[in-house]
């Protein structure tokens, strides 16, 4: 048996370009329109916040984008990121399948995003930037950007949802070890967040109005620019140096993927790992492959939709008409399936999904963590909540193995570790999540209401 | 007066990356649900009839309006921002 658990590259294997994969898309993907004007957006519309070496990235069809060798210097701190064979928890599931993992928790901030913040920093350390405003939520975003902005004497400004900033204060703490000015939202730096702490003193914040703040921030100043962590096509690009050592690595392993699996939130981590694969599958040397993306069941974006709109699915139950149970003859909105259905996720994943070169599954909170901790018994990483949802799925493909006797090449896209989420895992080994699950009985007899629609 | 029965009882909120009681779920959208509510919670609780129950039709209507694309969204608080110093 081939005990070999570590592929690792040499630093000077770190990639020199970025994959972008708008040079092989079958299809363009479709043009942002501007809200305003209704027409496509321009690189003047977003200069007030990015700067043009971003703003070309984000809409390039170059096939490689060279990586700065001062990005390149940076990276060297943890990079090349380590590809794992896990053994273990092939041994622990009894699977013929053999199990791979890139692994991003070894970064600084402990995650995949600095990839895109050192990117962004030195973008616009460049432009003659001082200072980048950006919103976080938990933090994650928050930590790797004011990790970003330290390595290039950039001031970060993070505008933290105010329920985040109390009840999350150890990535906050992170970012103020970095150099990273952190305030809650609303918070009273900016007019948005002003006019809601008169109306509200102790709102509690959302991420709309964190956005608010620090687009308002960036547009108010001319030394300050504003910097997004997920959803752009530059951030996905910057994520690639993911996949293209996770390609050279495999080749030391001398394995290739029968599928990729990953979550998605706003998809820039597997979509990092998966998109220099996604090649291989367009331009027909593999088109077996299969990649799949993982999302929590309670909140689809791309397996069903929000589930309150999304009247459109061949499942035949439809939200629309549970809304139209609702009562007080309420109509719901018209609909917005299309523009609903991927709001937050990054358009190549939703392109791709579409194009059906990826597919996506969507998987409940319980069996996540409990997946989640198989790995860490068995490979030793203390997982953050997001990739458990995609370990979940891994495990499950393992099973099918054992199952048909398969011996597939599975490999799996681990966003980061979970050191600063042990609360989450303290309320599911306290049976905390347990508790406010509502009957199946009672979802039972509420669907049982409900009319029964096929809808084509 | 809004159930506030359900308020303490805590799920993992995707969108900000971590856990979130009911109570911030049904006032973060300026004392109004956020639109992911029925998403959510449809697994935990009856949300569709706590909702039948303690909003109108027009603050229904309100909190579903649905969001907009991240870069839409960005692009037109630049244009507000722009037009509110001019």
């Amino acid at each position: 048996m081939d005990k070999r658990t570590k592929f690792v590259l040499d630093e000077e294997e770190i990639p020199r370009y970025w994959y972008n994969i708008q040079a092989d898309l079958p299809e363009p993907l479709p043009p942002v329109l501007h809200p305003g004007t209704g027409e496509p957006i321009t690189p003047d519309d977003l200069a007030p916040l990015f700067p043009m070496e971003l703003i070309k990235q984000e809409v390039s069809t170059e096939r490689w984008i060279e990586v700065p060798e001062e990005v390149r210097d940076i990276y060297r701190m943890w990079r090349p990121t380590t590809l794992f064979r896990a053994h273990r928890l092939e041994k622990a599931l009894d699977t013929p399948a053999k199990i791979f993992y890139n692994y991003e928790g070894t970064s600084p901030p402990g995650s995949h995003k600095p990839n895109t913040a050192v990117a962004q920093a030195y973008y616009n350390k460049q432009e003659g930037i001082k200072r980048i405003a950006t919103e976080t939520g938990a933090g994650q975003w928050g930590s790797a950007l004011s990790f970003g902005g330290a390595c290039f004497g950039l001031e970060i400004k993070v505008y933290m949802v105010r329920i985040s900033y109390d009840q999350k204060p150890y990535r906050r703490i992170m970012m103020e070890a970095w150099g990273g000015k952190c305030v809650p939202s609303p918070s009273p730096d900016t007019k948005a967040g002003r006019d809601m702490l008169a109306k509200d003193p102790d709102c509690p914040g959302s991420l709309g109005l964190a956005i608010s703040e620090a687009v308002e921030d960036a547009v108010s100043r001319d030394d300050t620019h504003y910097a997004l962590g997920s959803v752009l096509n530059h951030v996905l690009l910057h994520q690639t140096v993911i996949g293209l050592e996770a390609k050279k690595q495999m080749e030391k392993a001398d394995a290739y993927p029968d599928i990729i699996i990953g979550c998605i939130g706003g998809g820039s981590n597997f979509a990092g790992l998966y998109l220099p694969f996604v090649k291989d599958k367009i331009d027909g040397t593999k088109p077996d492959l299969r990649i799949i993306n993982v999302e929590p069941a309670s909140c689809p974006t791309v397996t069903k939709g929000p589930y309150a709109y999304d009247f459109g699915d061949e499942a035949g139950l439809t939200p629309l008409i549970k809304m139209n149970t609702l009562g007080h003859g309420f109509i719901p909105p018209p609909v917005h399936a299309g523009g609903l259905r991927y709001h937050g996720m990054a358009s190549i994943i939703s392109h791709l999904h579409r194009l059906g070169l990826v597919e996506a599954r969507a998987e409940h909170q319980l069996g996540t963590f409990k997946a989640g901790v198989t790995f860490a018994r068995t490979e030793g990483i203390i997982s953050a909540p997001e990739p458990m949802h995609a370990i979940k799925v891994v495990i499950d493909e393992a099973l099918k193995c054992k199952e048909t006797g398969e011996a597939k090449t599975i490999l799996l896209a681990h966003s980061g570790h979970g050191h600063v989420d042990m609360a989450a895992y303290d309320a599911y080994f306290s049976g905390k999540l347990r508790d406010y699950e509502y009957p199946k009985d009672k979802i039972d007899e509420s669907l049982e209401q409900l009319p029964k629609v096929s809808i084509k | 007066m809004i159930d506030g029965s359900h308020d303490d009882h805590k799920i993992r909120c995707p969108r900000l990356g971590h856990l979130i009681p009911f109570e911030y779920c049904r006032k973060m959208n300026s004392d109004l649900p956020c639109p992911k509510i029925f998403d959510c919670w449809h697994e935990y609780m009856d949300i569709r009839s706590f909702i039948a129950d303690n909003y109108t039709p027009d603050e229904i209507n309100t909190f579903m309006e649905p969001p907009k694309p991240k870069i839409n969204h960005i692009l037109e608080l630049m244009e507000k921002i722009k037009n509110q110093k001019g």
